[in-house]
């Protein structure tokens, strides 16, 4: 089980950071969603993995480590509002330059593009 | 002779204590060597300011260091290299930083990980499921399929809805219930932002890259890949180098914080200034995108290009009578759901960050079956005020516990007998977790409502009423 979600891990990470080399600001932000979804991943089974054992208790014993879970979980939280203010400032570059590259290249200091 | 002796006696017996007399003579007669030095000085001086005019002339005329000199010789130098360096290095790609970034991440993880001892693998590992086994393949060819597919990008936020979904039931299989359900309702949260975003952006990415390039770029998140996957196994066959200190917070989270959901507990009572500090940033993002769309929509280019995008119908129904009243009746059972898991978070999965997410997300179904207008307009309280509301009410759970003397954000919990109810317990953490609750909701609702304030800018005509067609109307027709 360890070794499918450690694959797991590193094709979601691998992924990520693929999008993130693209050239447009919204691959950018789906590769930046899946490097949070691997990190996230991560973070969690720092925790090692079991199952079976919620760390809620009363339950069964032995419980799951209960503070990468609380980590993560506000993670989960702060990861949306990341998305969320890059996706305004992807709209807003798009909608401001009239491109939606991520790159500037050497040629243009800053003007925009007009859009074809 | 008038001399000041007296005083120095009156002064520094003051000071020892003791009766201190001190003689001061100034002729010392013609043997002192002071009068013969002092001579010799002031001779010696007349004589220098004879020769001032040619010793001035040999100073002047003499080579020496001259400090602006060696100040602009090594400050020139140094700043032309700085400016070569930043010129090189800051050449306005993103790209190239990111893949100079994860190298250097990546150099320095194998760096660590061959210079430093580790305690062998030898956990015992779980054997797979046939569930888990079936959610990573389809997440595998999901997460595969999106480099080769993503130039649509509605397809590319399928299969990363695919993706983000499949890793909630992954957290409910081992042991992380309140993650799942985290994960779930931020993941519903997010296509949507995604979707809603996706009307001011191109639908289509171009090809671009060059096929070489593209290799690269597959070379550099292999090896990222390749070093996060074997460092996560690598962790998880191995056993905690220290012993975890949430022995601590499994023990007290009962008898401490008065909640039995360990997670629940770490959150809002033991890392409660976390989580505070968590909410703050959350509502600044928020405000931040609202701050950035109010900037946006009054640029005249903005406003112009927005007007200029042409609303895309491909069906002839924008809100469809059935999804409208569905999510009408939806919306105060969803609402109850949110409450229900609310009032559980102390000591089962839930809690205020979930309940948050689920009014959000039942409030965004409103939004989409029948438009921002007609749901804006009902709407009564503001998604900034829910923002403060939320801060305000976590710092009050906060800096109550000064009434007792405990420190900002102790946490304290009653059990309360009040009949013919069963015994519960108050706890203040559940008004902590109230003003987190009110945050996320202000956050996310404020972060899509600012999206949706630039969609009322394009070409779109708004709607008045819930749906399109109007039943009164179609129905008074049939009775003609």
């Amino acid at each position: 089980m360890e070794a499918l979600v450690a694959s797991a891990i590193g094709l979601l990470t691998a992924v990520g950071i693929y999008m993130m080399l693209r050239l447009r600001t919204f691959p950018v932000i789906l590769g930046l969603t899946f490097l949070s979804y691997g990190v996230n991943l991560f973070l969690f089974t720092s925790g090692r993995l079991t199952v079976n054992a919620a760390p809620i208790i009363g339950r069964t014993e032995p419980y799951a480590d209960p503070l990468p879970q609380a980590l993560v979980l506000t993670a989960i939280v702060i990861s949306f509002g990341m998305t969320a203010v890059l996706m305004i400032m992807a709209i807003g570059g798009h909608l401001e330059a009239g491109h939606d590259k991520v790159n500037m290249s050497d040629t243009d200091d800053d003007t925009p593009e007009v859009q074809s | 002779m008038l001399t000041a002796a007296w005083l120095v006696d009156v002064a520094a017996s003051a000071v020892t204590g003791d009766a201190v007399t001190v003689k001061i003579t100034h002729w010392h007669g013609l043997e002192a060597a002071a009068l013969w030095m002092s001579l010799a000085a002031i001779g010696g001086g007349l004589m220098a300011l004879g020769a001032y005019p040619r010793l001035r002339a040999l100073w002047d005329a003499t080579p020496r260091p001259e400090a602006k000199a060696i100040f602009d010789g090594i400050i020139e130098p140094l700043a032309a290299a700085c400016r070569r360096l930043t010129d090189g290095v800051h050449n306005a790609s993103f790209s190239r930083a990111v893949t100079v970034a994860v190298l250097a991440i990546a150099g320095a993880g194998v760096w660590a990980f061959s210079g430093g001892t580790h305690l062998a693998g030898d956990r015992a590992l779980l054997p797979v499921t046939p569930t888990v086994l079936a959610l990573w393949a389809v997440m595998v060819i999901a997460a595969l399929a999106l480099p080769f597919y993503h130039r649509d990008r509605v397809v590319a936020l399928v299969l990363t809805g695919v993706v983000g979904l499949l890793i909630a039931p992954l957290f409910a299989l081992f042991s992380a219930p309140d993650l799942a359900l985290t994960q779930i309702s931020v993941e519903v949260v997010t296509i949507l932002l995604m979707l809603l975003a996706l009307n001011f952006l191109p639908k289509a990415t171009p090809v671009e890259s060059a096929p070489g390039r593209r290799f690269g770029d597959v070379a550099v998140a292999g090896i990222a890949g390749a070093g996060i996957g074997w460092l996560a196994y690598a962790m998880m066959t191995r056993q905690p180098a220290f012993d975890p200190i949430s022995h601590f917070h499994l023990a007290q989270s009962k008898p401490g914080a008065g909640g039995t959901n360990a997670v629940n507990t770490i959150i809002v009572d033991f890392r409660g200034y976390d989580t505070f500090g968590e909410i703050i940033v959350l509502g600044i993002a928020a405000l931040v995108i609202f701050a950035l769309s109010e900037t946006l929509l009054r640029s005249p280019t903005v406003t112009r290009r927005l007007g200029a995008i042409a609303p895309v119908r491909e069906d002839g129904d924008r809100h469809p009578m059935m999804l409208v009243v569905a999510t009408r009746f939806l919306l105060p059972m969803a609402m109850m759901v949110g409450v229900y898991i609310y009032l559980r978070g102390h000591n089962l999965p839930g809690g205020g960050f979930v309940a948050g997410l689920v009014f959000a997300i039942a409030y965004l179904m409103q939004y989409m079956a029948s438009g921002y207008v007609w749901s804006h307009a009902r709407q009564r309280y503001d998604h900034h005020a829910l923002i403060g509301w939320g801060v305000l009410v976590s710092v009050l759970a906060g800096v109550g516990a000064w009434a007792f003397g405990l420190p900002f954000l102790t946490s304290g919990f009653e059990y309360v007998n009040l009949w013919p109810l069963e015994e519960f317990e108050l706890a203040t953490a559940a008004i902590f977790d109230l003003g987190v609750f009110l945050c996320v909701l202000g956050a996310v609702l404020l972060a899509l409502a600012s999206l949706s304030r630039l969609g009322l800018r394009t070409g779109e005509d708004v709607n008045t009423r819930a749906f399109d067609i109007n039943p009164d109307a179609a129905q008074a027709e049939e009775v003609r």
